[in-house]
């Protein structure tokens, strides 16, 4: 609402005016003298209209009008001059000292309003270009304060391509000090001039003139921006065309350095190339699922284990659908759930074509920064090849290698059973115990391997003449031992007693040669000869005994004055009672040696028994009866005292130092205060306990697994050594090797035999080598004969061997020359030895 | 005569209608113009013509608000007088501008009776 100042003189006036003003929209203000209208309108909130009667006393109209323009003041104020003259000249008079316009008096209505009306309008133009120019200012300074304050580099550039304006950052960037450095410069001469490889860069080409040319924007990511010095940075830029009323007047080009972004870039794409490469190479499976097991990244080893050609093949199925089993599939994602990671489980997988794999697996969850469900990673590596040799390794505890045949370890146990069925049903079993006649003959004049197919053969003509419900078990060597189960009555087991022989002795033809054999037979029937395996066993020995001292080729009934056997035991037992008083037992050595180093090593003691009468005692037959009568507790001692006692004399004499194992049986080792025993002796030979070893079987570690963890960790905290003795023909597992605290593993002569000729004796030995490794074992060969299984040992890292190859069992005198001398036989040995032997 | 001396439907246009407005006026004219009439009228006594030609010329735009171009004639003819101080005829004019005044009073007093009688 504008105001209007009225001033005149006549009170009268004053008021028409005034209220006619008010009634049209306008505040009216009144003064009735030039002076106090002056005063009015160089008041800060003066009206910004003024009708002022010409006649007025003090200062007239003209007076203030004149006033008022020379001022200068800030607001113009629009004035409407009252006057009674008419003359042209008077008014042009009053228009030239500054009024706006004039009325006449006495005024018409609507020519006041139309008059004052006009004054109104142009106040208003006033205001309006003046709020725009305002705006345009203040625009102008936000431009201007944003350019300023921007990291980018911002210049404009005309038709021509030369600079308008640029901002501080563009100068800095470029090193220039002012915008006049750049203002009316061609800018691609000045900073585009020349490619990143060192070309020129022609103005046709260059994209920041192509957004002028072709109208719309350019983004380019990296190019080369030169500054005033000569050097050059990479850039990113965009170039916007300008438009004005529709034409093209220039661009607008932003830029910046991108130097640092492309370094941390390229280190990225490294880094992530390396990660890809050893994800793509990995020879373990790794794979990333969602929290259900669905599968979003694998590689293509983890692909490979499933039995499938490609990652992509698998991506998107559920890692527990190659789950073999149920358990392993619930079990995977529960165990996760819970435990949050996995490690080292051992898992069963159905590859694509059905196939069972093995895998050790490890797995994680991983949470999600971003507060997502997070996800599954894993790796595993394929262990099917292990597994498989220790499931046959495993099975090689229950069968005979050489013919496949239950050994004595299942033959016990299917006893056992049969024995149970038969008290239960009140039924007849027959045990017979087979012995080929003249077997040892056969051996030295064709050779072990003509032995091994004869015992091959008649295996299976055993098998042939068996039924399934019958157990044939070979119980070693030539002896094999058959349970027949349910028989009527006795005269039956005569009656399949004589069909077998029948069938043995029929003539076999081995590697050209023609044989007939045959064989001697003792029965034991249960309930009549005995109610436990053990002495059905053994009544059936004394039986076999009868009829190859009755001439061989027959079979005879256990009777119970059939006590050649029990004789015989009683008589070993008592002369085995004296022999150690008659210092009929002695050691003998056999040198261990390190592959790597071919240097002797060690030596195990054997123990030998050169009877006075009966010649040398075969050890199995003695140890046997040792252990059943407990004479292998003093006899255990002895030896342990004379290996200790000798090895500590060839150090006396200068020789290099060896450790000596010496074999610990199952009695001797369960008797309270046996590392006592170990301790004492040590303190009275004076041998460092770092020189003995002992060794122990498989079983023996199994039974009782408490009482001999401790016994064994107060040996080892001793500082002497625990070897495992007959490795493979136990349970052979890993878990428990790793419980106790052993330090090497002793191959069983019974792999290494064949190792260069089969391939599961191949693959079984190293399977245990290479488990021995992973768990930080030495592992030790035995029986060792020649090049061939040499060759493969070596091949396969194993540390150290035994057997004829390297040397025979030695007397301590004949050692102590060879470590003086250091001349080792190694030569192959046609004669198989046992370790007694 | 009344009618003669004021338009009235004119008058009542100059005010918009505002019948308030014109009451206001009319007393304001009613309590001043006799002030004014006698300084004129001092003037002509005095033989002075530059406060004769103020007066005068005042008077004038007083009396044009009510647009009575007798009177308003009468009054310009004093006001030449004064600005050209020839006051040969200044006596008899001015008795002219009394009667003519006396008569715009009457017309005004009329009018006022017509519309203010409220107040």
């Amino acid at each position: 609402m504008y105001k209007v100042l009225i001033a005149d003189d006549d009170r009268l006036s004053c008021k028409l005016l005034g209220s006619l003003l008010t009634k049209w929209g306008y505040e009216a203000e009144i003064v009735h003298d030039g002076v106090a209208a002056l005063a009015k309108l160089k008041q800060p909130d003066a009206p910004q209209m003024a009708i002022l009667d010409w006649m007025m006393p003090g200062l007239d109209g003209i007076q203030v009008i004149q006033a008022v323009r020379s001022s200068g003041y800030e607001t113009y104020t629009y004035i409407l001059l009252l006057t009674s003259k008419d003359q042209k000249g008077d008014l042009l008079g009053g228009l030239n000292a500054g009024a706006d316009d004039y009325l006449k008096k006495p005024f018409d209505n609507d020519e006041l309003r139309a008059r004052v009306r006009a004054g109104k309008r142009i106040l208003d133009l006033q205001a309006e270009r003046k709020r725009g120019e305002e705006e345009v200012r203040a625009s102008n300074e936000l431009v201007r304060l944003v350019l300023d304050s921007v990291p980018e580099g911002v210049y404009g550039i005309d038709r021509q391509g030369n600079c308008t304006f640029c901002n501080p950052s563009c100068l800095r960037m470029l090193r220039y000090e002012s915008s006049s450095d750049l203002h009316g410069k061609n800018m691609h001469a000045v900073m585009h001039h020349t490619r990143k490889d060192g070309t020129h860069y022609p103005v046709e080409e260059c994209h920041i003139y192509e957004a002028y040319r072709l109208g719309h924007g350019t983004h380019i990511d990296n190019e080369v921006i030169w500054r005033s010095d000569g050097t050059s940075f990479a850039a990113e830029y965009w170039s916007q065309p300008i438009f004005q009323e529709g034409a093209k007047i220039g661009a607008v080009v932003t830029f910046m350095n991108i130097t640092e972004r492309k370094q941390v870039e390229e280190a990225v794409r490294e880094s992530e190339k390396r990660y890809r490469l050893l994800f793509e190479r990995n020879l373990a499976g790794v794979f990333r699922t969602s929290l259900e097991g669905r599968i979003m990244e694998c590689n293509p080893a983890a692909a490979r284990m499933f039995g499938h050609g490609s990652a992509q093949e698998i991506v998107g199925s559920l890692i527990t659908d190659f789950y073999q089993t149920t358990s392993d599939r619930v079990s995977f994602l529960q165990r996760l759930k819970s435990e949050r990671n996995l490690t080292n489980q051992e898992t069963r997988f159905r590859r694509k074509d059905g196939d069972t794999a093995w895998a050790m697996l490890n797995a994680t969850i991983v949470d999600d920064d971003s507060g997502g469900p997070g996800l599954i990673e894993g790796t595993f590596v394929d262990i099917t090849e292990r597994k498989t040799a220790e499931e046959r390794i495993r099975s090689l505890a229950y069968f005979d290698a050489l013919t496949g045949l239950p050994n004595r370890a299942l033959l016990q146990d299917r006893l056992s059973q049969a024995l149970a069925g038969a008290r239960r049903k009140k039924s007849k079993i027959a045990i017979f115990f087979l012995d080929l006649d003249r077997f040892k003959n056969i051996n030295d004049s064709l050779g072990h391997s003509a032995g091994d197919l004869l015992l091959k053969k008649v295996a299976e003509r055993l098998k042939a003449w068996g039924r399934t419900l019958d157990t044939i078990a070979r119980l070693g060597g030539d002896e094999f031992l058959i349970v027949v189960n349910d028989i009527k009555q006795i005269a039956d087991a005569a009656v399949a007693a004589q069909r077998l022989m029948d069938g043995l002795t029929a003539e076999m033809v081995i590697q050209g040669h023609s044989l007939s054999i045959s064989c001697s037979l003792g029965i034991s029937v249960y309930p009549e000869h005995g109610a436990d395996s053990e002495t059905l066993i053994k009544h059936a020995d004394a039986a076999m005994y009868t009829a190859k001292e009755s001439g061989r080729n027959n079979f005879r009934f256990f009777t119970s004055d059939m006590n050649a056997q029990a004789f015989e035991h009683l008589n070993l037992e008592n002369n085995l009672r004296a022999a150690l008083e008659k210092e009929e037992l002695y050691l003998m050595y056999q040198p261990q040696m390190d592959i790597k180093s071919k240097k002797i090593i060690g030596v195990e003691a054997l123990l030998r028994w050169q009877h006075s009468k009966l010649g040398l005692v075969p050890p199995d037959k003695f140890i046997r009866i040792a252990e059943n009568s407990g004479l292998i507790v003093p006899i255990g001692e002895w030896v342990l005292r004379t290996a200790c006692s000798q090895a500590r004399k060839w150090q006396d004499e200068g020789l290099a130092a060896v450790s000596v194992a010496v074999n610990v049986s199952a009695v001797q080792f369960r008797r309270e205060g046996f590392s006592a025993l170990v301790r004492q002796v040590l303190g009275d030979t004076g041998l460092a306990p770092q020189y003995l070893e002992l060794e122990v079987t498989e079983s023996l570690l199994l039974s009782s697994a408490e009482v001999t963890f401790a016994v064994l960790q107060e040996l080892k905290d001793m500082g002497l050594s625990l070897v495992i003795d007959d490795f493979g023909t136990g349970y052979s597992s890993l878990s428990y090797l790793k419980r106790f605290p052993v330090s090497k593993l002793k191959v069983d002569r019974s792999f290494i035999r064949d190792v260069a000729l089969n391939s599961d004796d191949a693959a079984i030995t190293a399977a245990i080598i290479s488990m021995a490794k992973s768990l930080n074992l030495k592992v030790i060969a035995e029986g060792v004969e020649d090049q061939a299984q040499m060759t493969f040992l070596r091949a396969h890292h194993c540390d150290e061997i035994q057997g004829y190859y390297f040397s025979k069992p030695l007397m301590a005198d004949e050692l102590a020359d060879k470590l003086r001398t250091g001349n080792f036989e190694s030569r192959v040995k046609s004669q198989a030895t046992g370790k007694y032997s | 005569m009344t009618n003669a001396i004021i338009d009235e439907s004119e008058l009542l246009n100059r005010v918009e209608g505002d019948e308030e407005l014109l009451c206001e006026l009319i007393d304001m004219f009613l309590a001043e113009c006799g002030k004014t009439v006698q300084q004129v009228l001092d003037a002509v006594v005095h033989e002075d013509a530059a406060e004769l030609h103020r007066a005068a010329h005042k008077l004038k735009g007083t009396v044009g608000i009510f647009g009575s171009a007798e009177t308003i004639q009468a009054a310009l003819a004093l006001e030449t007088m004064g600005r050209e101080a020839n006051l040969a005829n200044a006596a008899e004019a001015s008795t002219h501008l009394q009667q003519r005044i006396e008569a715009l009073r009457n017309s005004l007093v009329a009018l006022r009776e017509k519309y203010c009688t409220k107040s």
